[in-house]
């Protein structure tokens, strides 16, 4: 005799599943497809962020700050006490360089202690790390910048001079020759990018073993690498300072409370940076480099993340609703033999565990391995390294996914009486509650689909709602993925190959200009340039201060000046307001900020002059530059003659038409900022709350002289205060009287162009130099290289470039290597869109076909009593292609309705997003999908046809 | 002449391994305007005859000719314009299409074949099973005997020639069965449809007149024979 066993929920939920295999099957790949993108995007997620935490480290190294000599700085207490994760220290013996006349371009060579191998996270192209006396291993770049090109095993000669403590280097170098075991990848060029050529300075480039020792007479540069735990770096200690309350890190608590006093002295470098600029700097450098693909698809990732998390969910719960309903009388029998709903939802919230706990690890490898695919054919700039936590953070979220969508059907699927789920009593109920008008004459194939629509109506919304997303975000996707297209290509200046942009720095800082301290590109550089044999042309921007010397301010000049003059007290909202109250026309023009009207004042005392001077930028280009440009001139009066301007006899004014003085408020009724526009321009609608203060006319016309005046000194180095280089007492005066050749509006050429110029003056590079009576060097420079960039063609200009301006605060950019950073984010960008594409089309085809699908199945018997009344297949399918229509205009309409509507608002609010309007590729898709649902229609209608009408009439 | 009939008619069904012989080598015939009522115990094949006589289901083997034209020859859309046109249903679940009204589901049978509703006879119809106020209700909100008059006038509206009723009162309790029957008998005679009811009451059955019983799914006794 058979035993019985005992009946259990586990035993009912393994039981329905081995039942129902054929539908499990389904459900399960449907589930799985759904756990492997929810899964998938967890992955994606961290391997963004690993990414993004991986470039930073080896970029600039996995520390926060160094110190120089910190001898009496002790972190291992901090260390205890968890605000430091980390130290370690960089033992500077020397520094290397090769030639005596390019010494900057050298670098300190140092042995790390293991923790300071970890921090500055050494990382190794080639080779291995120096571990005995005699062997270097180099930074790529610093190997570049000395001009050598070491094989490993070879043996390399650097002059060396050997340190001295402090910051300093005994003055005589002296030959070593060592053997090259390693080529390291590069930090100290991005660390100097980030923070400046002085700050770079003790950063080494070349290591060497900690065999190695300062030779004799000098003392070795003890620099301290240090990274603070991750909890002492959140904003969480409250401070007080008089009034003002603010937060900081307990690590700036720490290092203030104990290290404060000697800080600026150990530190040795950065006498004027406060602790919170230092720190901030190297903690933030790498939202500095926003161009780079992984940040910005760190932050793409995380919004689609969200998405397509919630489009897994619906694909579960719509699997999950599917499976419940057709099992609705299994249900409603279980209920009727006394089971409750908690056991109701014990069992099928059982079934799905089985489900999941089989689908969880299936999908979990599937996403892995995708990612890993994915970060291995992305690059080197994608790292995926999941630690355990993350897998089994995302095996678990995966899971609770699951069981929350699945669990969501289940609730409703058990508050179903016991009759209604036997029955499908629901239906009738609804129907007796519903108000219909009755037709006398009628197309029967179009009434019944009407009828089904009112009666089905939560899952025709359903459908049409997902449609209407998956159409938006198809939309939106290929629109803002066409303006990504065309806007992410490489808009340096001038579309050249490749520039050399100061970074970092304004060029033009001071009332006078100091063109031995703002060192720009020389002559001599350019030069240098041109001596490469892939180089075709340079063309190149000078920028200076100039005076426009004039007896008397005018109305246009005191309103041009508004904006300078009061832009230092922007921190004194209360006096500006104060200052403009009652104050209209003459009045306010001669408002000035005290400080800056002493200053002025003082300028005049220093120039010798009773005239007014009014502070411009003159800028010289090449002259084919303007050529080129020429149609991009807007020009008001005049005509530019590139002769005239090269002679030095005309300039180019660039000037605002109609300036008007603008004002915005707090709700306080202050000052917030204030602005000069050019009333003949379209003011930007987020500008509209401005009020107008004031406005005045241009008054210069082409023909006009003016006398302009330039101000230089010979000044060694800054002597800079809070705000602005203040005027030296000594300085030479050039003046020198042009005529207006052409007055144009302001435009923007490019980068570093003019932009918003409410007057300036623009002329040709050998012009300016005769204007101001100064030759001064390039701040900007484009360069073409003759035939086609490639690969090989770019690394070796760039590598030659950086050989050149390396040491300075010049940094070459590649229009290129630019132009494929940008390609990547646009691909990535792309297979982001298509998976979230595919994934709501697949959504989008399983619900619809769930919800036809279920439709055919309760309506067996209503097929076969039109049957035997007489309706023909073509009659039943034209019914359901109705309604799949109707889901599909709902859908499309408030999709593509939507869609208009939004993307115009977009436009007129937002009018330099220049959307365009990219609906060909979701019409594509929802004309594909519709053909799919019809195909499986009339299949699906098809195959009920083979049974017989009374097989149809008899199912329920 | 007989209306419609069947010569050496067999269905079977599979059922599980099983083939079962629903219908076995049955040859019949219906006169036009005659009421039979085929009568047998439950599993007899009864029904599953009247369902191959109305084109219901497709016979095995065997012919079912109607107005001397073998149906088997006719494709699905031809089969279905017979129905329509020509034949007449009542089934034991009144099988209404829910989402219509009453009214809607009496001229779907006209609708279908797009033509213009008979308005005089479909209201005679009407007013001879006595449903005019429940015409603009949905099937949800009436009554078995409402739903099956319903059905009936919805069997009528094309004029068939030949109405199939399948247990019309299994459903329906005493007095509403009797109503239904009679109102079928009336209807019949009135025009002259022919009438083929199956029922396994005996009492339905006597008010034929013509009565076939089957068992086994043959012919056991057909009382137009033991008339001749």
């Amino acid at each position: 005799m058979e035993k019985h066993k005992t009946l259990t929920v586990n035993r009912l939920a393994v039981g329905n599943l081995k039942t129902r295999k054929k539908q499990y099957t389904l459900m399960i790949i449907g589930i799985l497809l759904a756990m492997i993108f929810s899964s998938g995007t967890l992955f994606f997620v961290s391997c963004t962020k690993s990414s993004n935490d991986e470039f930073k480290r080896r970029s600039i190294g996995d520390y926060y700050g160094y110190f120089l000599n910190p001898q009496h700085m002790d972190l291992e207490q901090g260390k205890k006490d968890g605000y430091i994760e980390n130290y370690g220290y960089a033992h500077i013996i020397g520094y290397a360089y090769t030639d005596e006349e390019k010494q900057d371009k050298g670098t300190p060579v140092a042995w790390l202690d293991e923790n300071a191998k970890q921090l500055y996270y050494v990382t190794i192209k080639e080779g291995r790390y120096p571990e005995n006396k005699g062997e270097i291993a180099l930074e790529s770049d610093a190997a570049i910048r000395l001009g050598i090109e070491p094989k490993i095993g070879e043996e390399i000669t650097l002059q060396v001079k050997t340190a001295a403590g402090g910051v300093d280097y005994l003055p005589v170098a002296t030959a070593k020759t060592y053997t090259v075991v390693g080529i390291l990848a590069d930090k100290r060029k991005n660390v100097e990018r980030t923070m400046g050529v002085e700050s770079v300075e003790p950063t080494p480039a070349a290591f060497v073993s900690d065999k190695e020792e300062v030779d004799l007479g000098g003392k070795e540069i003890l620099a301290l690498y240090f990274k603070p735990t991750k909890k002492s770096m959140k904003t969480t200690v409250e401070k007080q300072y008089g009034d003002f309350f603010y937060k900081e890190t307990p690590f700036q608590e720490y290092f203030l409370g104990n290290f404060y006093d000697t800080y600026f002295e150990k530190m040795g470098l950065h006498e004027d940076a406060g602790i919170e600029n230092f720190m901030i700097g190297v903690g933030n450098w790498y939202g500095v480099v926003s161009s780079d693909s992984v940040y910005n698809s760190s932050f793409l990732t995380i919004t689609l993340a969200a998405v397509l998390m919630v489009a897994s969910c619906i694909g579960i719960v719509n699997a999950f609703t599917t499976n419940l309903q057709e099992r609705r009388r299994q249900i409603g029998l279980l209920r009727a033999v006394g089971t409750t709903k908690r056991q109701i939802i014990n069992i099928f919230g059982r079934e799905a565990f089985i489900i999941t706990l089989i689908c969880a690890p299936i999908s979990v490898a599937f996403s892995y391995f995708g990612v890993k695919l994915f970060a291995h054919i992305m690059g080197d700039e994608f790292v995926f390294m999941p630690n355990m936590w993350v897998l089994l953070g995302t095996t678990a979220v995966s899971i609770v996914c699951v069981m929350a969508a699945a669990l969501v059907p289940l609730i409703f699927a058990a508050r179903i009486s016991p009759m209604q789920a036997i029955r499908n009593m629901d239906l009738s109920r609804k129907m007796k509650h519903r108000k219909i008008k009755q037709e006398k004459k009628f197309n029967a194939p179009q009434l019944l689909a009407k009828r089904s629509i009112k009666f089905y109506k939560a899952k025709q919304i359903g459908v049409s709602v997902i449609l209407t997303v998956t159409i938006l975000l198809t939309c939106f996707g290929f629109s803002i993925l066409g303006k990504e297209l065309k806007e992410n290509r490489w808009a340096q200046w001038n579309q050249v190959d490749y520039a050399i942009r100061r970074s970092g720095y304004a060029m033009v800082s001071g009332y006078v200009n100091m063109p031995n301290v703002e060192k720009a590109i020389s002559n001599n550089e350019i030069a240098q340039v041109l001596e490469y044999p892939l180089f075709n042309e340079v063309q190149g921007k000078k920028t200076a201060n100039i005076y426009l010397s004039v007896d008397e301010y005018s109305e246009y000049l005191h309103l041009i000046g508004y904006h300078s003059n009061i832009r230092y007290s922007m921190d004194m909202r209360q006096g500006i307001n104060e200052r403009m109250e009652g104050l209209t026309g003459e009045a306010l023009r001669n408002e000035w900020y005290a400080d800056e009207y002493d200053t002025y004042k003082d300028l005049k005392k220093k120039v010798g002059t009773e005239k007014e001077l009014h502070e411009l930028e003159i800028q010289g280009y090449s002259p084919q530059f303007i050529k080129n440009n020429l149609s991009r001139f807007r020009i008001i009066d005049g005509k530019i003659d590139i002769d005239k301007l090269n002679s030095g006899e005309e300039v180019i004014l660039v000037a605002c038409e109609e300036p008007g003085f603008f004002c915005s408020f707090h709700d306080d009724g202050y000052i917030q900022s204030h602005t000069v526009r050019d009333l003949t321009e379209p003011i930007p609608d987020h500008n509209l709350d401005y009020k107008l203060y004031d406005s005045a006319k241009i008054d210069y016309k082409a023909g006009d002289a003016i006398e302009l005046l330039t101000l230089n000194s010979d000044a060694l180095e800054y002597n800079q205060t809070e705000d602005r280089e203040p005027i030296p007492n000594e300085f030479e005066k050039h003046t020198k009287t042009v005529k207006i050749g052409a007055i144009v509006k302001a435009f923007n050429f490019g980068e570093n162009m003019y932009n918003n110029e409410k007057l300036g003056i623009v002329t040709t590079d050998i012009g300016m130099d005769l204007v101001t009576g100064f030759e001064y060097g390039y701040d900007t420079i484009g360069i073409n290289i003759k035939g086609e960039n490639d690969d090989e063609t770019d690394a070796a200009a760039t590598d030659y470039l950086t050989s050149i301006f390396s040491g300075t605060y010049f940094t070459p950019i590649s229009g290129y290597a630019t132009d494929k950073e940008n390609a990547d984010f646009v691909r990535i960008l792309f297979i982001a869109m298509i998976a979230i594409v595919i994934l709501f089309f697949s959504i989008c085809a399983s619900i619809v076909n769930n919800a036809l699908t279920a439709k055919i199945r309760q309506s067996k018997r209503e097929i076969g009593t039109l049957r035997a009344v007489g309706a023909s297949v073509r009659e039943i399918t034209q019914s359901y292609i109705r309604q799949l229509l109707s889901m599909f205009g709902w859908g499309c309409g408030l999709g593509f309705g939507g869609y208009i509507v939004t993307n115009t608002i977009v436009k007129i609010a937002f009018k330099d997003m220049s959307l365009t309007y990219e609906m060909l590729q979701a019409a594509m898709i929802v004309s594909l999908l519709f053909l799919i649902c019809s195909i499986n229609l009339y299949a699906k209608i098809k195959k009920e046809m083979k049974n017989s009408i009374v097989e149809n009439i008899r199912e329920l | 002449m007989n209306i419609i009939e069947c010569k050496d008619l067999t269905k079977e069904y599979l059922s599980g391994e099983n083939i079962v012989k629903a219908v076995d080598n049955v040859t019949v015939g219906f006169e036009q305007g005659e009421f039979c009522a085929v009568t047998g115990p439950s599993g007899s094949g009864k029904s599953t005859l009247l369902h191959v006589l109305s084109s219901l289901e497709n016979p095995t083997s065997g012919t079912v000719t109607y107005n001397g034209e073998v149906m088997s020859n006719y494709n699905d859309n031809q089969l279905s314009i017979l129905r329509r046109r020509r034949f007449g249903f009542v089934f034991q679940a009144y099988n209404l299409v829910q989402e219509l009204t009453g009214y809607e589901n009496i001229v779907l049978p006209v609708m279908l074949d797009r033509k213009k509703v008979d308005e005089k006879y479909i209201k005679r119809v009407i007013d001879m099973l006595g449903i005019e106020d429940r015409l603009e209700h949905l099937p949800s909100a009436l009554s078995g005997g409402q739903q099956q008059r319903i059905a009936i006038a919805r069997a009528l509206a094309n004029k068939p020639s030949i109405l199939f009723a399948d247990e019309p009162t299994g459903n329906l309790d005493g007095k509403s069965g009797r109503e239904v029957l009679s109102l079928l008998k009336y209807v019949g005679k009135e025009f002259g449809i022919t009438l083929i009811l199956v029922t396994h009451d005996l009492h339905v059955a006597e008010q034929a007149e013509r009565i076939i019983t089957i068992e086994d799914g043959r012919i056991v006794r057909d009382s137009k024979d033991i008339h001749i």
